[in-house]
């Protein structure tokens, strides 16, 4: 206790030397939270704006369906499936979907699309696109021959809510067809690809077009807990949801996005690494110079018969206290601007025009996991424990009579 | 059977390539309950004497037996332990532990002995009210006097009641007054407590007060007064 004690007060013998090298390693922190922070946000963002849209984070298809989407490999739609995969646990939301893609037209121009019949009181539980609204309207359950299509689509067909749009798609038995649709909402995500693609229309209609009736292509199910999806998975295949169809998450849907998040974070570890190599020197130098100028003082703790791990145990304790308060104040610091960023919002929109591809919308939330802050203090108490050994390993040689004579 | 025994010590020190002989053959007995100044001037040995004695430096030849254990036989953890358990010192330059308060400082040799933290702080206190620094005792050094500094270290040095007392002239920084009565309060724990002390010093008023006094030149004894 009492060697706590001596360490954290040696710590304060020079105020202002301990005091810059404390801001230095809180800035170093500060800086690596902050980018952390921000991969973080755009991660997540990244996961959001697939899972958060078109895939949800576990989905119900007919085996083969994600290999080859097509509409022989329907499934039967479940009535009581809906309140069933709402009792698992961690879920949040699930939507029966009729997926395809059509080629939408108008008087202006042709496109392929991908049009999602979907319940329009089940889609809200499970993507962004219902509050993603712009002009007009979400579908309804009663609406008809009604579509909601992304704002970059209704401007390159110069359409508007209250118009047309005739879209044409071949059933599952091979037959042409083609519906006339009204354009009841307009969305925008921020994501082009999306927004310029994407058709919404009730599952009804979309399964009478298609000659589908009582039957959907997927069913997505929302988690309120985005690291349980493999939990979730289980549960869910416990359920049976059907013959024939396959339980998977975002994760074995979208690999390339695991991967993306794994060379980011790999690409962070490396690059932080160098930052606490660099706050590694600095601490180095102050932890030498604050043994150095107690010399004569080690030579009195010997003396006196101070037992020399007692001195190691010291210089140690003073590097621990250095880490942990250093620490304590880069992360407070961090986590304290960071918040007020995720709350507020980061906004990116003049830079992340033409950006679109790398997953980023205007507005970014960074935020910190425990484990980053947990990281960097570990990394910050390790380098300092490090740097404090060779400083130890020269007070402990001090021959006591050198020691005292040192002025 | 004496606290010190010193036969046939020579130290030699090299300057460059120069040997330095700065004890050239001691030998020495001091017994228990002895109060004794090394007097001699400067670069005469006392201090090298001294810390020799004090296991804090080892002899070129010779053998220096400290409480009936010869110090050139011991490791360094073993001196280390002596000189936890059996000597005190008392430094020139006083030498407190800058971050410790007066308390703090004489409790300090108390907890690396391994005592409880209340039979220390009771025996710390006792020794302070002994020095007449009772009401100082949360002090840290750069806030007490050079006097009472030294008087914290002489309460650091006595608190463990140690076989022995090294006291490195311990008036050298001191004004007259303030060594005087420090000496006194020395003079009274010899006389009272039956605390064996051994200086160096080439100061009279030292040198006036001590039951015994030994006279170093060029690193040998050349007087022995009783």
């Amino acid at each position: 206790m009492m060697t706590m004690v001596t360490a954290w007060r040696n710590l304060w013998r020079n105020k202002r030397r301990t005091s810059i090298i404390v801001a230095a390693i809180a800035i170093g922190i500060f800086g690596v939270q902050a980018s952390m922070a921000f991969m973080n946000g755009w991660i997540a963002q990244s996961v959001e704006n697939i899972v958060g849209t078109t895939l949800g984070y576990v989905q119900i298809q007919a085996q083969g369906y994600y290999e080859n989407p097509s509409l022989k490999l329907s499934l039967p739609l479940d009535p009581g499936l809906k309140s069933k995969l709402l009792t698992v646990p961690f879920v949040s939301g699930a939507c029966p979907r009729l997926n395809d893609q059509v080629l939408a037209s108008n008087a202006e121009r042709s496109e392929i699309a991908q049009a999602s019949g979907t319940d329009p009181a089940a889609e809200p539980s499970v993507s962004l696109i219902p509050s993603s609204i712009i002009d007009g309207r979400w579908l309804r359950p009663d609406d008809g021959a009604a579509v909601v299509i992304g704002a970059e689509m209704a401007k390159r067909f110069k359409t508007r809510v209250g118009h047309r749009l005739v879209v044409r798609a071949s059933r599952s038995d091979g037959e042409l067809t083609e519906t006339a649709l009204r354009i009841v909402g307009i969305f925008r995500t921020g994501l082009k690809p999306l927004d310029r693609s994407m058709l919404y229309l009730p599952l009804p209609a979309m399964q009478r077009w298609l000659g589908l009736d009582g039957r959907v292509t997927e069913w997505i199910v929302n988690a309120v807990a985005p690291d349980r999806e493999n939990e979730i998975k289980k549960a869910v295949q416990a359920l049976r949801p059907g013959a024939g169809s396959v339980v998977t998450t975002w994760q074995e849907q979208q690999p390339i996005l695991v991967r993306m998040a794994d060379l980011v974070y790999t690409f962070m570890f490396l690059f932080n690494g160098f930052f606490f190599v660099a706050m590694a020197f600095g601490v180095a130098n102050t932890m030498l110079m604050s043994v150095m100028e107690r010399t004569k003082e080690f030579g009195v703790m010997l003396a006196l018969g101070v037992r020399r791990r007692t001195i190691v145990s010291v210089i140690v304790l003073e590097a621990l206290w250095l880490a942990l308060f250093a620490s304590a104040v880069g992360n407070g610091v961090s986590a304290l601007i960071v918040r007020h960023f995720d709350r507020r919002g980061l906004d990116l929109s003049r830079w992340v025009e033409g950006m679109n591809w790398l997953g980023l919308r205007g507005i970014l939330h960074p935020y910190l996991r425990p484990a980053d802050i947990a990281t960097a203090t570990a990394a910050t108490v390790l380098m300092a424990l490090l740097m404090a050994l060779y400083p130890a390993w020269k007070a402990v040689r001090l021959a006591p009579v050198e020691a005292l004579r040192h002025v | 059977m004496p606290i010190v025994e010193c036969r046939g010590v020579r130290k030699t020190y090299r300057a460059g390539k120069v040997p330095v002989p700065a004890l050239s053959g001691v030998d020495l007995a001091v017994d228990r309950g002895e109060f004794t100044a090394i007097a001699g001037p400067s670069g005469s040995g006392k201090t090298t004497l001294l810390n020799l004695i004090g296991a804090l430096d080892i002899p070129t030849d010779g053998a220096v037996f400290v409480a009936g254990r010869n110090l050139f036989a011991e490791t360094r953890a073993q001196l280390s332990e002596l000189r936890r358990r059996h000597l005190g010192f008392v430094f020139q330059a006083f030498n407190l532990i800058p971050v410790f308060s007066a308390l703090e400082n004489v409790e300090f040799i108390l907890m690396v002995q391994g005592v409880g933290r209340a039979e220390r702080r009771r025996r710390a206190l006792d020794i302070l009210e002994r020095v007449g620094l009772a009401d100082m005792m949360h002090r840290r050094p750069n806030e007490l006097s050079g006097g009472q500094q030294q008087r914290v270290a002489v309460a650091r040095a006595i608190v463990s009641r140690p076989d022995l007392i090294l006291a490195d002239e311990p008036t050298a920084n001191l004004d007259s007054q303030t060594g005087a009565s420090l000496m006194d309060l020395m003079v009274r724990l010899n006389e009272t407590e039956g605390m064996t002390f051994l200086f160096s010093s080439h100061d009279r008023m030292v040198m006036e007060r001590s039951r015994r006094l030994l006279l170093l030149c060029d690193g040998r004894i050349v007087e022995d007064r009783h």
